[in-house]
């Protein structure tokens, strides 16, 4: 476990202000901390990060317009063997410098970039009227091992979003031709392939338990799963689909039920379980309005405006009461 | 290449070595940051829960009013929004007031504005400068008045917003230059180095968004955004705005922040080979690209000098959001463009390398 001697964690800029504003310290005191913090070296780090961020995507998107400009000039072979060289140089870059280096991985998601760039200039060469759908299939696939690799997030986001993608397309263009399925499977299926990349995220964040904790992508893949679950019952309850709604409600209610349960007993997450409640307030407030508003009167909405600001009321005296100090087990993986 | 970045126990060791805090700050400090004091500060999805369900509700309550037939009486309206102002400023500076009552002060407050807008546009007939000296006014009474970061937050934003209309609709764009200045003056004051006023946090979020907003509708003045303008306020696009005043006090701005920040007198500075190139690279920037670009590029910098994520972010945000509508408005060819963000990338790209290089060898060479 890290250490819990707030001493011993690096010392912030904000975490100095703060101090100074609780009068803990002076701000005199705080400045001259800051100042430590903020030195030349500090100052050359950020810019060296700041403009290596800000030029790779540029010179990326400097070749792809230059090929985009000469594009109907050129050979089908020149067009294969200009963006594999593109995709080979960026794997260079990546392997030229120590793995954990910024520059090494934004080389290897370049590289990933330029699989589908490849597959596409593939597709548009040769073309035998294949789906879409399995461009971001094969894209995926092909850099399945890089992605494991790379072990890095950028890398597992851009190849969650691949395999996201390539399902929806697949829904679109094969599954539901000539076929009355509801739209409801689709987002179950999302919902299950969001489901279990979270649930992977979690158990290894789990094992590493000693390294520093970052929130934020399971909590995206926990917005992307909640979104999948919410989304068919919602579109029930407003009218928007037909379809019977008894699975949808059991797809939702299991979604909110386990989240709840993850992130409030196992895993203490305050944004995650805000969305869970979140999601029980959309379908609360949707199914209120389904009820009163169709031909209401002003009385009607004016109830119904009251009873939003109280359900407004209750999520955010709920988030408080489950944010409360002390209020997990494990208040210190709070994110 | 990473800055040595010391615990938060190193730094108070030497801040102690330097007399600016006493032998007892260390456990002070550790007991505050263990007490969970530090922590009371509401987080993030509390703020956007409260807001968003605060703008919901009240544009439900307009909805009810509307039906009210409150619209047709506008100067009854202008009155009601006056109250459920009054009622919110009593109910959110009211320390007992629960989440319900707070929830519902803040529904009475962005209702109560709107009603007053609308009212003072009824009574200017429809005139947006009318309107827009109405919601300063507002704005300015009830910043104080209002307890609440969201509130403060919108106010100010609503305020400008108003005045970006009135520029755009009777063809007062060049006023939008002084609007910038404006707002970059109120930029680097509140985030001046030291310890702001909690008063003044929404103010400073505020102006973070509402500048690189501005400078949007300044760089795509009568250009992209002519069409918009025509469909919203049918007028007149007139001549195309320049948007150089603009970048000149952008640059103008940067400069005098890299000036602040460095600690060092100005002619100090001049005369180092690092800051001449900062200089180029600035000035190349204001020709070539879109002022935003320089505003984005000012708010990394305040962002990592505030160790504030949420400005990088929008930083980074707005950087890209220029940068698309860069590409979009240079009126060359395909093969132009690409040499031109291709030989930016690189300038960067080596820029980057350099600084590494430079840092590499002054570590080497400093004596063990």
């Amino acid at each position: 476990m890290a250490s819990m001697n707030p001493l011993d964690a690096a010392a912030r800029v904000r975490t100095l202000r703060a101090l100074a504003r609780a009068g803990v310290i002076s701000p005199v005191a705080a400045e001259a901390g800051a100042r430590r913090l903020r030195g030349d070296a500090a100052w050359r780090a950020w810019a060296a990060r700041t403009l290596l961020v800000v030029g790779t995507p540029l010179v990326l998107a400097g070749i792809l317009f230059f090929f985009a400009y000469n594009w109907s000039g050129l050979s089908r072979g020149a067009k294969l063997a200009l963006t594999q060289a593109g995709l080979i140089g960026c794997v260079v870059a990546a392997a030229a410098q120590r793995a954990d280096r910024l520059g090494a991985r934004l080389g290897l998601l370049a590289a990933m970039v330029m699989v589908g760039v490849c597959l596409a200039v593939f597709g548009q060469a040769y073309q035998t009227g294949a789906d879409a759908y399995e461009l971001f299939l094969g894209w995926a696939l092909l850099i399945t091992g890089w992605v494991i690799l790379a072990d890095w997030t950028g890398a597992w986001l851009l190849w969650l979003g691949l395999w996201n993608t390539a399902l929806v397309l697949y829904w679109n263009q094969v599954l539901s031709v000539g076929r009355a399925w509801a739209d409801g499977w689709l987002f179950t299926i999302l919902a299950v392939l969001n489901g279990v990349a979270l649930a992977i995220t979690e158990l290894n964040q789990r094992r590493h338990e000693s390294s520093p904790r970052r929130r934020w992508f399971p909590e995206l893949l926990w917005a992307a799963t909640l979104t999948a679950v919410t989304i068919p019952l919602f579109a029930v309850i407003t009218g928007l689909s037909h379809d019977p709604p008894i699975p949808w409600f059991g797809l939702w209610l299991m979604g909110v039920v386990s989240g709840y349960v993850v992130y409030r007993v196992f895993i203490f997450d305050m944004p995650a379980l805000a969305l869970t409640c979140g999601s029980v307030a959309v379908i609360v407030a949707a199914a209120l309005g389904r009820a009163m508003l169709p031909g209401g009167d002003v009385g009607i909405w004016l109830v119904y405006c009251l009873m939003l600001v109280g359900l407004v009321a209750a999520l955010v005296g709920v988030l408080r009461w489950l944010g409360r100090p002390g209020g997990s087990e494990h208040p210190g993986q709070s994110s | 290449m990473k800055a040595d970045t010391p615990s938060l126990g190193t730094l108070l060791d030497e801040l102690e070595a330097a007399g600016l805090v006493d032998a007892t700050s260390r456990a002070r400090v550790a007991a505050h940051l263990d007490s969970g004091e530090a922590k009371t500060a509401t987080p993030l999805y509390l703020r956007l829960t409260i807001g968003l369900g605060a703008w919901l509700t009240g544009f439900c309550f307009l909805v009810v009013l509307g039906l009210g037939g409150i619209f047709d009486h506008r100067g009854a309206g202008g009155m009601l929004g006056g109250g459920m102002m009054g009622f919110a400023a009593l109910v959110l500076r009211w320390r007992e007031a629960g989440v319900f009552l707070r929830q519902l002060g803040f529904t009475m407050a962005v209702a109560g504005d709107l009603l007053l807008v609308f009212a003072a546009g009824d009574l200017a007939q429809g005139n947006l400068l009318g309107m827009a000296l109405a919601q300063t006014v507002i704005s300015l009474v009830a910043y104080p008045l209002l307890p609440s970061f969201g509130l403060r937050f919108a106010l100010p934003l609503a305020a400008v917003a108003m005045v970006v209309a009135w520029c755009q609709e009777g063809g007062h764009q060049p006023f939008l230059h002084l609007l910038a200045a404006l707002e970059w003056a109120m930029l680097l004051w509140l985030f001046r180095r030291g310890p702001r006023p909690a008063l003044l946090e929404p103010l400073a979020a505020a102006v973070a968004v509402m500048l690189p907003a501005t400078v949007v509708l300044i760089d795509l003045g009568g250009g992209l955004l002519g069409e918009w303008r025509r469909w919203l306020f049918g007028a007149d696009l007139g001549p195309a705005l320049s948007s150089l005043p603009t970048k000149v006090i952008s640059a103008g701005a940067l400069g005098w922040l890299a000036i602040r920040w460095s600690g060092r007198p100005a002619v100090w500075l001049i005369r180092q080979s690092w800051f001449l190139l900062v200089v180029v690279l600035m000035f190349g920037l204001a020709w070539l690209a879109m002022s935003g670009v320089l505003v984005a590029l000012g708010l990394l910098a305040l962002g990592f000098d505030e160790d504030a994520p949420v400005l990088s972010g929008l930083g980074w945000a707005f950087l890209a959001l220029f940068l698309g509508l860069d590409y979009y408005a240079l009126n060359t060819t395909l093969v132009v463009k690409s040499g031109l963000l291709a030989g930016t990338g690189t300038l960067a790209t080596l820029g980057s390398w350099a600084l590494r290089r430079r840092e590499q060898r002054s570590f080497t060479e400093e004596p063990t």
